[in-house]
């Protein structure tokens, strides 16, 4: 029953485009504040990455792992689905399957009908990043930095490629380009149709952020802050600007400005065509969520247990609420709506009532 | 079983009149303290009104470093961290956050209970600044893991192996200093580096936090600045470190390892082309143990003084140059006069006719200057300041009559003091925040050298040397750099200093002649590792200096050659600046309000049990402690219930309360209790007691080893002693007094030398009708004869006898009293006991190797020994005799397993049997 439940959530979703985690969310989503609470919802362990939003379908991963499928527009639970196994990264939405990297002894993607909630095919190796979808392939990258393209079907390896280093972040997908970042400091271009590396640009130390490709331009940020800009077509770096500390693991980009939270307990908001530094938004606490972005409002949440809602383009507080404990997972903006899970467990959706 | 709930119940209730000897060192609370509470946006920092200006400067250091680590965990601590901070060691060996006794090598702790961090000031601002922020890695590494844990549903903590979380909080604390350099290039050359794989066999050493240092440099290196966030971000990953490490990083941790030590040797195997261990450049004055600190005998160079600690305790010992003799002058850590010597921190002097010793040493809460007459062998003056607490490195004046040394006030600062000999005219060269150490007086008297931190690299910590004029007390700069220049002598003729100094990477021995205005500083060794504490002998051509090497410190000499005029560097001597660097909170300008400190009682532990018995049924309990943030007043609750008691809920029912007031030195404690005490096998006899009553008790420490119990109960005692068909009820007083000395010194596996004694008086009477019950003498004298370094003889002589109509019983029989016998099967009103025990090595390293791992013991000892004794109640029948030999296996802590083969004898005959002893507890 649970399962059927959580297949009957999960195929509402199916008309729906998925927002992959790291592509730019740009102002056709979220909201502008002030916002209103609309409702709140207790889970059962910490949240695990973005929430994701299909139609009238919001779905969170938590640690347990659990798996909620709630009405974005009221919070009613729809379904859940427990899994077994420990995950260390969220899932992704493809088509009607839903792949998940599980932990345990024998570590594995693990690519679920999302209608019977039955396993189709599973594919061993430790995948603590989200998958991409590109067509009818999934792209996957493990902790050892291979990637690899299977056929969504069944799991049929299409090709694959070495990184050349530890993958410390996720891939982003963005037309035929597949980008990743390592752990030993290269942002890796690949040919999403081959695996065939494009280009590889040197940064010096771990890639902690995402990248974001936007324009002609790739966005990343390392481990001890510099934020870069690199060209889309050759990797080239244009410009580097350096935060106070270690960044959050995703940037948002919006307006012209790359937005970013750090360890210094602030946000920054950088000129994507410069680097140059527009604005600092000092917050009370560690920032490790990622923030989100729309054309008008950057938003942030901090260990501190606020959500903040700043001008995009001067940084200036718009709008704060108070939550009920830190925030470590990333602000998601769904349309019309804001979504924020903190660590006492709760998912607070906001919106214009 | 209950065996946990009984053991707390004991102890706290001491309910034996013949059980209230309990050995072991005391703390002693000699100072009183008037604490207050300064409350930052994270930190609760606890202080005493004297230290009112360190609080102030510690409420904004926290801050800052708290922000700095917020960063490099990328994570915050949500729960408010209280700091505990002592304007001295002396004061903060007495804290009561932890009951153990803090050694001087102790530069602070964080407790995990409570989660406070407690350290004390030791002179140094920047130092003070690097231990508070080593603790406070302490603080967030357990923070960060157990909210990872907790995120991802991990039930099991998993902490990090100490090599690493000390490792990181010394990484993450401080640069690299030429002192930590040293241990591991050492370690290195001296082949006793010690793999990650193998780090137990330096658990807790100094050696292990700077080889953990190390390591964590080379993993930043190797796998880049964030590894640790990552380490972290991971932990919930892996049941082991090694598991963690290798997911974070994809290199397994025993190849890491492979490649730390080669990096090692790739790093410092070059420095052999220029630089020789002191026993190659110089020739070893000392060898047994270890020895520190030499001081010249002015006008003459056949013989010198330093520190020596050979078997555990420190002496200040005179050597023969020559090596021919070495005789131990003074004593020191064995009774309370010279509780401490402080041979790492402090100098000796001696006059300038070589009839005194002059020394600072640790008695009654504070340090005394002591004067020690070397002919008559005794102390000649002993001086204490009543506005000085620590006190360290005197130096007489020429005329013999005055001496300058460094003290530390109340409120934490070190400066330079100058005093008479008779205690007189006591004044301070200057009174700031600056660390003044080591002072020198010239051969002419006009002048005093020492090393500081007033100057501007001072706020990074590095030391240089100053030069006090007495007549216009006026002082001038003899170095500058970004160094640590310390421990500076004058030489016999005035016309040269000799100091330490790290200025070249290594702590070498450097001389500076001062001509005019300029100073001229020249190199006198080249070692591998480290020189310090240099002293020329009255021939003012021979250097007596301390090395480093192997592990240890012993003494040197080297012959200089003044000719040779190799890296020489000039410097001009210029006026000292009078404020160099300072701390905006130390004037004032960011003081946080204060208010005084308010007792609140939170839990420290609460841990339940449920246990099954087959003869006793199931029972169960709950046991808690409650104390206030500085320990100093506690509460242990523990509620049992015996569920298979046929006579009802309240007849099964055990509970006790005791209240202990800690913050002053007479201890006081008292309770309640209601116990029922069933089946208590009491010497292997049935005694069914049921108790209800209360509780005082006062304990007096003269020092720390002397102190006096005295304890009053009364209680309403239904007693059933079956052995003997009677049963008693009624209202019982029992009180007792004891007097406890213990000057033992310990190893893993029990005392090796000194004395441990306990004796004692306690009666028990019928409070309604003034009946006696019985009188209880006790008595317990133990001696340990040390053969050699790791060898002695153990005596114990222990009697007890109780008197009256209803006795108290004693037991013999066991592993810990009377060998051979069964536990207990000896018992009796009167008991005698005599054991004599030979306790020497086996084994130093023992290695168990299993399919799944191995196991290393590094304590595997003998033992041979006689018992004799016997317990009886009215005629004392025979002794009873047993010989025999055991071993003994440290497993850690109090779990020292010990087996014992003996033989009985009546010495009359030997009996045929072998008789097995097996125990867990340390040798008696």
């Amino acid at each position: 029953m649970r399962y059927a439940l959580l297949g009957l959530c999960l195929l509402a979703a199916c008309g729906e485009k998925v927002l992959y985690l790291g592509e730019p969310r740009r102002g056709a989503v979220g909201v502008e504040p002030p916002l209103h609470l609309l409702w709140t919802h207790k889970m059962d362990g910490s949240p695990l990455g973005h929430v994701r939003f299909a139609g009238d379908l919001l779905l969170q991963l938590t640690t347990a792992p659990t798996l909620y499928a709630l009405d974005r527009r009221n919070g009613v639970l729809l379904g859940k689905h427990g899994y077994g196994k420990m995950a260390c990264a969220p899932g992704q939405l493809a088509g009607v399957l839903y792949a998940l990297g599980i932990l345990g002894r024998k570590p594995a993607l693990q690519v679920l009908d999302r209608r019977t909630a039955t396993e189709r095919w599973r594919h061993e190796g430790t995948f603590c990043q989200v998958p991409v979808v590109r067509g009818d392939t999934l792209i996957v990258v493990d902790d050892a930095g291979q990637v690899q393209a299977l056929r969504l079907a069944d799991g049929l390896v299409l090709w694959d490629a070495e990184l050349g280093g530890l993958a410390r972040t996720g891939l982003v997908l963005s037309g035929e380009l597949a980008v990743a970042g390592t752990a030993s400091g290269d942002l890796v271009a690949l040919s999403a149709a081959t695996g065939e590396e494009r280009w590889r640009a040197r940064l010096g130390e771990a890639v902690r952020a995402q990248p974001v490709l936007w324009g002609e331009h790739v966005f990343a940020a390392t481990a001890s802050g510099r934020v870069f800009a690199a060209t889309r077509d050759s990797g080239q770096v244009v410009w580097e600007q350096a935060l106070g500390g270690l960044p959050t693991a995703g940037l948002a980009l919006a307006a012209g400005v790359v937005v970013a939270g750090c360890a210094d307990r602030s946000l920054y908001g950088l000129d994507a065509a410069t680097g140059a530094v527009r604005w600092t938004f000092a917050t009370e606490g560690v920032v490790r969520s990622s923030p989100a972005a729309t054309e008008r409002t950057a938003y942030g949440a901090s260990s501190d247990g606020h959500l903040y809602a700043v001008d995009i383009q001067g940084g200036h507080l718009v709008w704060k609420y108070r939550l009920d404990g830190p925030v470590l997972a990333p602000v998601s903006l769904g349309e019309n709506i804001v979504a924020v899970a903190t660590e006492k467990r709760i998912l607070y959706v906001f919106g214009r009532r | 079983m209950r065996g946990w709930v009984w053991g707390v119940l004991g102890w706290m209730l001491l309910s034996s009149a013949a059980s209230g000897q309990g050995f072991g060192r005391n703390k002693v609370q000699y100072a009183e303290f008037a604490w207050r509470k300064m409350e930052t946006t994270h930190f609760d920092v606890y202080f005493f009104a004297e230290e009112a200006e360190l609080a102030a400067y510690t409420a904004q250091m926290a801050e800052r470093q708290f922000a700095d680590l917020e960063k490099k965990f990328a994570h915050t601590v949500q729960r408010r961290v209280p700091l505990v901070i002592y304007s001295s060691h002396i004061y903060f060996e007495q804290t009561n956050i932890i009951p153990n006794l803090l050694p001087e090598g102790v530069a602070g702790f964080t407790e995990y209970l409570k989660g406070r961090v407690a350290l004390p000031l030791s002179g140094s601002l920047p130092e003070f600044e690097r231990v508070l922020h080593h603790e406070l890695v302490h603080v967030f590494t357990f923070d960060r893991i157990a909210q990872v844990l907790a995120q991802h549903g991990v039930l099991d903590f998993r902490p990090a192996p100490l090599w690493f979380s000390e490792g990181l909080a010394e990484y993450w604390s401080s640069e690299r200093n030429s002192f930590g350099e040293m241990v591991v290039r050492d370690a290195l050359f001296a082949r006793r580096l010690v793999s990650i794989a193998d780090m137990y066999r330096i658990y807790g050493t100094y050696q292990m936090y700077k080889e953990g240092e190390s390591i964590c440099h080379f993993m930043a290196e190797r796998h880049g600045a964030d590894v640790f966030e990552q380490l972290f971000a991971n932990w919930w990953r892996g049941e082991t470190f090694a598991e963690i490490f290798a997911i974070t990083t994809g290199e397994s941790l025993n190849k890491f390892d492979r490649a730390w030590q080669y990096h090692l040797h790739k790093h410092y195997l070059p420095a052999i082309a220029d630089r020789d261990p002191p026993s190659e450049l110089a020739t070893a004055r000392t060898q047994r143990g270890f020895n520190i600190k030499p001081a010249a005998v002015p006008g003459d160079s056949s013989a010198f003084y330093h520190f020596r600690n050979a078997q555990g305790y420190t002496q200040i010992v005179r050597t023969r140059r020559d090596g021919s003799a070495s005789e131990v002058v003074v004593e020191g850590e064995r009774l309370p006069v010279f509780e401490s010597l402080h041979p790492l921190t402090t100098r000796l002097a001696v006059s300038p006719d070589g009839q005194w010793l002059a020394f600072a040493a640790k008695s009654r809460g504070r340090d005394h200057l002591y004067i020690w007459d070397v002919e008559q062998e005794r102390i000649a003056a002993d001086l204490s300041f009543a506005e000085i607490v620590a006190i360290a490195s005197p130096s007489f004046a020429p005329d013999g009559q005055r001496l300058a040394f460094a003290g530390s006030d109340e409120g934490g600062w070190t400066d330079i003091y100058l005093v008479d000999v008779t205690g007189d005219n006591l004044r301070a060269v200057r009174r700031d925040i600056y660390h003044d150490r080591q002072p020198d007086w010239s051969p002419d008297g006009e002048r005093i050298v020492f090393s500081s931190d007033r100057w501007p690299g001072g706020r990074r910590g590095r030391y240089n040397l100053f030069l006090y004029e007495v007549a216009t007390e006026q002082i001038a700069a003899l170095s500058r750099g970004e160094h640590n220049d310390g421990q500076p002598r004058w030489s016999p003729d005035g016309e040269r200093i000799v100091f330490s100094s790290d200025r070249a990477g290594a702590y070498d021995i450097y001389a500076l002649q001062l001509a005019g205005e300029r100073a001229t500083t020249r190199r006198l060794t080249q070692v591998l590792t480290g020189a310090f504490d240099p002293v020329l002998l009255a021939d003012g051509q021979h250097l007596l200096f301390s090395g480093y090497e192997s592990g240890g410190f012993q003494i040197y000499e080297l012959a200089v050659d003044w000719a040779d005029s190799a890296e020489v560097s000039y410097q001009r001597v210029e006026e000292a600046i009078v404020e160099p660097w300072s701390v905006a909170s130390l004037h004032g300008q960011s003081e946080v309000a204060s208010r005084p400190y308010e007792r609140k009682m939170t839990f420290d532990i609460a841990q339940g049990q449920i246990s099954q018995d087959p003869e006793f049924g199931t029972s169960g309990g709950i046991q808690v402690a409650l104390s206030d943030v500085l320990g100093n007043d506690q509460y242990h609750f523990v509620l049992s219930h015996i569920a298979a008691s046929q006579s009802g809920f309240f007849d099964g029912l055990n509970m006790a309360v005791t209240r202990l007031h800690l913050g002053q030195r007479l201890n006081v404690y008292w309770g309640a209790f209601r116990l029922n005490d069933r089946f208590s096998s009491r010497f292997g006899r049935f005694v069914r007691e049921e108790r209800l009553g209360g509780h005082v008790g006062l304990s007096y420490p003269f020092s720390q080893h002397d102190r006096i119990d005295t304890r009053l109960s009364l209680r309403r005692a239904e007693i059933d002693r079956q052995f003997e068909g009677r049963q008693l009820s009624g209202w019982l007083a029992n009180n007792y007094v004891s007097y406890t000395h213990d000057s033992s010194l310990w190893i893993p596996t029990g005392p090796l030398e000194g004395r441990r004694y306990s004796f004692g008086l306690a009666q028990t009477i019928d409070f309604k009708t003034s009946r006696r019950f019985n009188v209880a003498l006790f008595g317990d004298y133990r001696h340990y004869f040390r053969l050699s370094p790791r060898s002695a003889v153990a005596v114990r002589l222990m009697g007890r006898r109780s008197s009256g109509p209803v006795p108290e019983y004693f037991s013999l029989g066991g592993s810990w009293t009377l060998r051979g016998y069964s536990w207990r099967s000896l018992w009796g009103s009167k008991m005698v006991l005599y054991n004599q025990e030979l306790r020497f090595p086996l084994l130093d390293r023992f290695l168990l190797h299993f399919p799944f791992g191995a196991m290393e013991f590094s304590a595997f000892r003998g033992a041979l020994f006689f018992d004799v004794g016997n317990a009886w109640n009215d005629d004392f029948d025979h002794w009873r005799g047993a010989f025999g030999a055991g071993v003994r296996l440290a497993l850690g802590g109090v779990f020292v397993f010990r087996v014992d083969a003996a033989r009985r004898t009546d010495f009359k005959s030997i009996d045929g049997d072998t008789r097995w002893d097996f125990f867990f507890g340390w040798d008696y």
